[in-house]
């Protein structure tokens, strides 16, 4: 227990709530604040040096991500998926894994909500067709990321280059299931799937968007998830294990089996992710249907990763960046895959504080010595 | 007679193709791997050198000084992954991830700011050095586009300066970086020497796709072919010439979906499947660099 409460000690944002921890947690979200107002500055700076009109590119990221209900409902939908795979990463991270591989487990996901949703010859009725797709989804996800936390735990493979393989196995299984098995009947000549019975899709949220109660399900998960891990015994145990894993085998933690379990449990969040994009979003399964949520769940998890809680924001922000990025296009001329670069600038401003920070400490400690 | 076509020079012909920039991207990653560096950025490197491999390539009207722009580009973007990974402390993963997903913007970006109706080589390529070759073998052997024959060349090297008193600095830089910094070496600076030779390699795998493979630059044209050269490292079993070969498993499986009909697809899954296999049965962690992925300043062993 001595080591338990060493862990809560370092873990400053952790439950207690006392001056020092909120004065922390404060400093924290000022910094990763600054760190996402700061790259957008630089990257509409950048803009305007190419020539590209600022005042145009802020007014088509505003109204392309919040300016009406429908652009905020789009901003919300992306941001479904990235909630859950940056919690995720997060989760498997607390014990010192890295699951890089949140986007096979979201796609297999996907696959097995499909499934069960449209191949399993169920009854016709959402309240029996939905809870039974999203917990195949589930359980499909845990058990692909399983694979790599058995791999890990069994054999010590390193999971990052597992989980990546996995990816790999997932996408082109998924890519020939499109052209074979579940070809759609309706157009032949297209790899894709069927849609999902309209009983089996997500009901709106707010009428005339594309907001649906998935996005409730997926912050409730998300959060859940986060106060769990930093509040139960189970997750201060596998926080113990992520840092420092020498200490927690002398404790006598069971190491090999917190690395399956939160192996399993990011996975199970990824595929849940993917059952409520399917449903809830995309409602069968073409080419290019998903979007590197995965990686991008990696970005956020690691902007966040000492204060967890903004974890869902930063999938609201990211979300927004990709309902702006057509508008961009659109209205401002601006080529889409500037979005695609902003996703990288906060962690890269992110840390750039940090080793300022750093820096500037150590030259403080060398003028006062 | 399943296998007849398996005895075509063209079949084979077209899987040396495909296997050319996989190899170089592996032959790289074993470099990076021996070195301690999981280099995930390798995408992202990849895909910066097929954009400027075509761009230069535009700019200059010459392929060869295409990939010449191609290879400062990858020496640059790999440096990059460095200045995140070690001088911001981003680790391996997520550096490799920001290089990867930046690189995919910023070709994206750029194709469209610089190359508004397309980027395209046009007559330009890289084929042949040489005329036609005699009989089939000769064919698929020696009648191939040059960088094919650097992947080998780089592989054979690579493996034999992994031997010499130069190697053995840079594999302990690989296996314990402890012992390394007591005998006084500067891993930061050799480590970003590697990540300058294997950028350069790498490059000249993204400039084969470019200019010999595709001919025109797409959004992500690289298509994880990256990632597939870290996955030849460990089937491979962390020996240069290993990774070729597997890199050449690979690419016969990627030419099969074309040959086979109907479960000609699924073909792609075989390398990647014995990627997991080896990596959980008869390698798994032992074989590895020790130090590979851990950083410079991982303070919790």
């Amino acid at each position: 227990m001595a080591l338990l409460s060493a862990v809560a000690a370092r873990s400053s944002s952790l439950v207690p709530v006392t001056r020092t921890s909120l004065a922390a947690a404060s400093r924290e979200v000022a910094v990763q604040a600054a760190a996402f107002v700061l790259s957008l500055g630089v990257l509409i700076g950048l803009l305007a040096l190419l020539g590209y009109d600022p005042g145009s590119i802020v007014r088509a990221l505003w109204s392309g991500s919040a300016g009406s209900t429908v652009s905020l409902g789009i901003s919300l939908s992306d941001a479904v998926p990235l909630m859950l795979t940056g919690v995720a990463v997060w989760l498997a991270a607390q014990g010192g894994l890295f699951n890089i591989g949140g986007d096979g487990q979201l796609q297999v996901g996907a696959l097995a909500a499909l499934v069960v949703a449209s191949e399993a010859g169920l009854p016709d009725t959402g309240i029996l067709l939905v809870p039974l797709a999203l917990l195949a989804a589930a359980l499909a996800g845990g058990a692909w990321a399983s694979i790599a936390g058995a791999m890990r735990t069994l054999r010590g493979a390193n999971e990052i280059i597992s989980t990546l393989m996995l990816n790999f196995v997932a996408f082109i299984t998924i890519d020939e299931v499109m052209r074979g098995p579940l070809q759609s009947k309706d157009n032949p000549y297209t790899p894709q799937t069927d849609p999902v019975p309209g009983s089996a899709q997500l009901s709106s949220l707010v009428s005339g968007t594309q907001l649906t109660w998935g996005f409730i399900v997926a912050l409730v998960v998300a959060v859940a998830v986060i106060a769990l891990v930093r509040t139960s015994t189970a997750g201060l145990r596998l926080q113990a294990v992520g840092l420092n894993r020498d200490a927690a085998r002398h404790a006598g933690l069971p190491i090999r089996r917190y690395w399956f379990g939160s192996m399993a449990a990011s996975g199970v969040l990824c595929g849940f992710a993917g059952g409520l994009v399917l449903l809830g979003l995309r409602y069968y399964l073409a080419p290019g249907w998903a979007d590197p949520w995965g990686y991008q769940g990696i970005l956020i998890a690691f902007l966040a990763m000492r204060s967890p809680l903004l974890i869902p924001l930063w999938g609201i922000l990211f979300g927004m960046l990709a309902a702006a990025g057509p508008v961009l296009k659109g209205d401002a001329s601006v080529p889409d895959s500037v979005v695609t670069v902003m996703q990288t600038l906060p962690v890269i401003t992110l840390f750039l504080l940090t080793f300022a920070f750093r820096w500037i400490g150590a030259r403080r400690a060398e003028v006062a010595a | 007679m399943v296998a007849s076509f398996l005895l075509t020079a063209d079949f084979w012909d077209s899987a040396i193709r495909v296997t050319g920039p996989i190899a170089l991207a592996a032959v790289a990653a074993a470099l990076c791997s021996r070195a301690g560096i999981l280099f995930i950025g390798i995408e992202g490197v990849m895909l910066v050198a097929a954009f400027f491999s075509i761009a230069g390539t535009i700019w200059t009207d010459s392929v060869w000084l295409g990939v010449l722009v191609a290879v400062g580009s990858g020496i640059a973007a790999s440096l990059v992954f460095g200045v995140l990974s070690m001088t911001l402390r981003m680790g391996d993963v997520v550096a490799g991830l920001v290089v990867d997903v930046g690189a995919l913007g910023l070709t994206g970006f750029f194709k469209d700011q610089w190359f508004p109706n397309g980027a395209t080589i046009g007559a330009h390529s890289l084929g042949p050095l040489w005329g036609s070759v005699a009989g089939g073998v000769g064919r698929v052997l020696f009648h191939q586009q040059p960088l094919v024959y650097a992947a080998v060349v780089a592989a054979v090297l690579l493996q034999l300066f992994l031997r010499t008193r130069w190697g053995l600095i840079v594999r302990s830089s690989g296996e314990s970086t402890r012992v390394a910094r007591s005998f006084g070496i500067d891993l930061v600076r050799l480590r970003f020497l590697v990540l300058a030779v294997a950028g350069a390699i790498v490059a000249l795998g993204g400039a084969t796709i470019g200019l010999a493979i595709v001919g025109t630059f797409d959004v992500n044209v690289v298509s994880g072919r990256g990632f597939i050269g870290l996955a030849c490292v460990m089937l491979g079993g962390w020996r240069p010439v290993g990774a070729v070969v597997a890199a050449l498993l690979f690419g016969v499986a990627y030419a099969l979906q074309f040959r086979v009909t109907g479960i000609g697809g699924w073909a792609q899954l075989f390398p990647y499947v014995l990627t997991l296999v080896a990596l959980a049965t008869f390698w798994g962690r032992a074989q590895g660099p020790a130090e590979e992925g851990r950083g410079l300043d991982d303070d919790s062993r």
